[in-house]
């Protein structure tokens, strides 16, 4: 009798022992597939980092037209001619250029646009909102529609070929899509604490400078972070302003390898791209923290 | 990228149709003496590498020897860059006062008057006494003398002695006719068949507008009329497509796929092809991406295997109208253009140099050797003056390398591609 009562017992356990352990089998197998196939993916999008780094140690024949990832020959050639620069201009007038385009344009941009977004987002005045209107549809507005006019106009300054161009912008509060980030981040602060600032008698440079741009810190950061990679990235400004080897920046440089209708140095192109990468990754993993937090807090995509 | 380009295309006419607004400069009389320590301060502008730019460095150093002061600011981007801030300049009427122009372009720019007329420096500060009729008709727009080539080349087919020496396949001849070519390139690719990648003959030799500019040269026909309009029809370019169809068709060429895979560099420079049509100073381009010296050089093949060839400038040297030192500019164009030190530092890189003494005073590089060699030897067939391209061509050039893809790709027939490439040429050249 017992041995009838113990025997489905026993059965029932090995039962369920079986079930848990194909369970188990499932899930692991089931792991290892979601883990291979993430892998996979992983392999496809780091290929062409991975290839242009390995690139920058191949000779410059070598590189265009090759899939594969193992250099023969070449070493850090590719980096010791990148770094002699181009044209009698050494590598390291670039990396300044750039660096004093980047280090203006975020300071340009943290002063005159935090500036812009608390008048739009705190004052009220005559045509606010027809101004924030205008302010709205000049990002509407593709990049090459206006660089004709807005040549002429520093042309007719004598201001080609200096860092002007690129930087007045900067410093007047053009750039609408930071303002607009800043308007919208003053938005979801707390008015109270502007009308508890009133009451003891602070007028609006008060307010701004003590209450408001203290806690619009990681609006800032956000800020400051894309204005750093868009002007160490951008290329099209600096081609059309700069008229000077002496003045380039570095995505000027970069291109100054490659040339379709003479000889091309393809080692040379990559090995400077990956120099040309370090600082906007060193500011990205320094800043990395701030960059998703301000990006969460602004509640932006991408 | 793929989406800025249409647009900086876009942009970049846009800007040349304002630039036709700002009109020509004002009429200047020309100097006839310029002393040596004038001073001045120009601005030069070239498209390049680095290498070339290191050399302008040193002729332009020798310029500041015999002129000291005479301070030239410079600049150099790439191609491509090059034209669109070029264009941009020109809206703006502020272009450099002496800048590297394409023949391509040279009508274009020349006809919104954005260029000085140095026909009235001829003889006197600019000195053409050696160049070549023929040659320099080539940077004559309206009568004008808006271009001084500081090089030429000629049309050529070049091929690669080491691929076909590995295949056992023996070099192409000085005379081939295109029957024969045919053949050539199913040989190549018969021994070619068994590499890894398979080596092939050639990329379908139709995919060029300046192919078509050669073949029509050799029916003694011209290319564009007088006033900027082509001189052929729909037909005649039909026939010269189909003039390959039985290879392209069979899939004798080498495969479009692997030439947009190896983009920028295409089958022969990639040294997966034996043979390539091109001006002959792209020999040194050849040379440096394939990673040899073993490039031969000989006439494009024509169906009866005589050749009519022309002197094709391959860079020319213009000043802006709106200069405020035309004389200063002149001068420089005039030593660039002349001075055998200068011709010594550049080889051929920029085109052999149009006068005997300036191919005299080049010591001559492997690529400068293929080169020179060649035009010697077609001297006596250099017989007609390069078609002046009207404005739009580089376009119409582009527009013809860009269907041609689409015809290898199977997407248009030869039908479509006339049609197409005449509703551009009607926007363009009007």
């Amino acid at each position: 009798m017992s041995q009838t009562l113990e025997h489905p017992q026993t059965e029932r356990e090995v039962r369920s022992a079986r079930l848990r352990k194909r369970a188990r089998a499932r899930r692991t197998g089931g792991s290892v597939l979601f883990h291979a196939f993430a892998l996979a993916v992983l392999v496809v999008i780091l290929y062409p980092a991975v290839w242009m780094l390995m690139s920058s140690f191949k000779p410059g024949n070598e590189i265009i037209g090759s899939v594969s990832l193992l250099p023969t020959g070449g070493g850090l050639q590719n980096y010791a001619t990148a770094l002699e620069g181009i044209g009698g201009i050494s590598f390291w007038t670039f990396v300044l250029n750039s660096l004093i385009l980047a280090a203006g344009s975020v300071l340009g941009i943290l002063l005159s646009c935090s500036l812009a977004a608390y008048a739009f987002a705190r004052m009220r005045f005559r045509g606010r909102n027809l101004f924030f209107v205008c302010m709205i549809a000049t990002m509407l507005l593709p990049f090459h529609v206006v660089i004709i006019p807005q040549y002429i106009v520093f042309n007719e300054l004598g201001m080609i070929n200096t860092y002007w161009p690129l930087l007045l912008g900067k410093f007047l509060a053009t750039e609408s899509f930071f303002v607009f980030l800043m308007i919208q981040f003053i938005r979801g602060l707390p008015r109270e604490l502007d009308e508890a600032a009133v009451i003891d008698g602070a007028g609006h440079p008060r307010i701004f400078f003590s209450i408001i741009l203290p806690l619009m810190k990681p609006a800032l950061v956000t800020s400051a972070i894309f204005a750093f990679i868009w002007s160490w990235n951008d290329f099209f400004g600096p081609l059309l302003y700069l008229k000077e080897p002496g003045m380039y920046t570095m995505p000027l440089a970069l291109r100054l390898y490659v040339d379709q209708t003479s000889t091309s140095d393809y080692g040379a192109q990559m090995a400077m791209a990956i120099l040309a990468l370090l600082p906007v990754l060193l500011f990205f993993f320094a800043f990395q923290r701030q960059l998703v937090g301000g990006v969460a807090t602004q509640g932006l995509k991408g | 990228m793929s989406s800025t380009k249409p647009a900086a295309a876009l942009a970049a006419a846009a800007l040349l149709g304002l630039a036709a607004c700002g009109g020509g400069g004002t009429p200047h009389e020309a100097a006839t003496e310029f002393a040596p320590d004038t001073e001045a301060e120009i601005t030069f502008t070239w498209w390049g590498n680095d290498e070339r730019a290191d050399w302008m460095n040193q002729a332009l150093d020798l310029f500041n020897q015999e002129y000291p002061n005479v301070e030239v600011v410079r600049n150099f981007n790439a191609w491509g860059d090059y034209w669109t801030a070029r264009n941009t300049e020109a809206a703006g009427q502020a272009l450099p006062d002496v800048l590297m122009m394409d023949a391509g372009y040279l009508g274009e720019y020349a006809d919104k008057g954005l260029f000085l007329d140095l026909g009235a420096y001829q003889g006197g500060l600019l000195d053409t006494g050696g160049y070549a009729d023929t040659l320099l008709a080539s940077g004559t727009v309206n009568d004008q003398l808006v271009g001084v080539p500081m090089g030429y080349n000629a049309w050529s087919m070049m091929y690669n002695k080491d691929l076909l020496d590995e295949l056992g396949v023996p070099y192409p001849a000085a005379d081939m006719t295109l029957d024969e070519l045919e053949a050539y390139v199913l040989q190549v690719n018969q021994a070619g068949a068994a590499q890894d990648p398979p080596v092939y003959g050639a990329s379908d030799y139709t995919g060029s507008f300046p192919g078509f500019i050669y073949a029509r040269m050799q029916e003694g026909e011209d290319v564009f009329t007088d006033d900027g309009g082509p001189a052929f029809d729909e037909g005649d370019v039909q026939d010269y497509l189909d003039s390959a169809a039985e290879l392209r068709d069979a899939g004798d060429f080498y495969p479009v796929e692997r030439t947009v895979a190896l983009d920028p560099l295409g089958g022969f420079l990639g040294g997966e092809a034996a043979l390539w049509f091109n001006f002959s100073t792209t020999v040194a381009q050849a040379m440096s991406d394939i990673g040899t010296e073993n490039i031969g050089m000989v006439q494009a093949p024509t169906a009866d295997g005589t050749h009519v060839l022309a002197d094709h400038p391959s860079m020319l040297l213009s000043v802006a109208a709106n200069t405020d030192q035309p004389d200063a500019s002149a001068v420089l164009v005039d030593f660039l253009a002349n001075s055998p030190e200068v011709k010594a530092i550049f080889g051929a890189s920029l085109g052999a140099p149009p006068t005997d003494e300036g191919r005299a005073a080049v010591d001559q590089s492997a690529s400068d050797a293929v080169d020179f060699g060649y035009l010697e030897a077609i001297d006596g067939e250099i017989t007609e003056s390069y078609p002046l391209l009207p404005s739009g061509y580089g376009s119409i050039e582009a527009k013809w390398g860009e269907l041609h893809e689409q015809l290898l790709y199977g997407d248009i027939d030869t039908g479509q591609f006339t049609q197409e490439l005449f509703s551009e040429m009607d926007m363009l050249l009007g």
